[in-house]
């Protein structure tokens, strides 16, 4: 089912609170990212000017196609962007443990890889046995 | 006393989560990677294999529960 555009008229402060506290939480990591990243290149500055640069083009592109975006179902958004946080934190702590990926930095596409088809079986395993509960076979 | 509480809270959902389990999990796997390293093994497979694992067990648990 599509989300529908509620009505702009009054402010959801529940809604608002909730949105709130997600930016918060993800500036937040973002902000520990940059900082990681750049002081281990001694290039803080640099990275901060990147961080900045990436914030426009990304809020641009969302301003851009915000139409379209809003009707993504918000369940499917939700399962993207945890694929990506799980791939991105996974290859991360990996990194922050010494580890080195097979292929450097092009492992992430692989490992997104198995993450999506992780998701995908257990999504149809779940779709299986709620099919199987609901018709008692 | 209500702030400190809200404080630790909000720092305890921002890094464990809804499930410790999880979050230990997790927490266990990188400490053996990070000791399989310093042994000279290969171990970036370990970390997916755990998150893969465990998101298997929870979804089951969950699956369960319902």
């Amino acid at each position: 089912m599509l989300w529908q555009p509620e009505s702009q008229e009054k402010i959801d402060w529940y809604a608002f609170v909730i949105a709130f506290k997600g930016v918060l939480l993800e500036g937040l990591e973002i902000a520990f990212i940059v900082v990681t990243f750049g002081a281990e290149a001694n290039q803080v500055g640099r990275a901060a000017v990147g961080a900045v640069a990436a914030l426009v083009v990304v809020g641009g592109i969302a301003f851009l196609i915000r139409g379209w975006l809003s009707r993504i179902p918000r369940e499917w958004l939700r399962f993207a962007v945890g694929l990506l946080l799980a791939t991105f934190g996974m290859f991360w702590a990996a990194e922050g443990a010494l580890v080195r990926w097979p292929g450097g930095d092009l492992a992430l596409l692989g490992l997104l890889a198995v993450m999506a088809a992780t998701a995908f079986a257990y999504l149809a395993l779940l779709r299986q046995n709620a099919t199987t509960n609901r018709t008692g076979l | 006393m209500r702030y400190i509480t809200a404080f630790l809270t909000f720092w305890y959902h921002f890094i464990v989560g809804d499930d410790w389990t999880i979050a230990a999990s997790i927490a266990v796997a990188i400490a053996v990677t990070f000791w399989l390293v310093q042994s000279k093994i290969q171990a970036w497979w370990l970390l997916p294999a755990v998150a893969i694992l465990t998101l298997g067990v929870i979804l089951w648990r969950a699956a369960r529960a319902e």
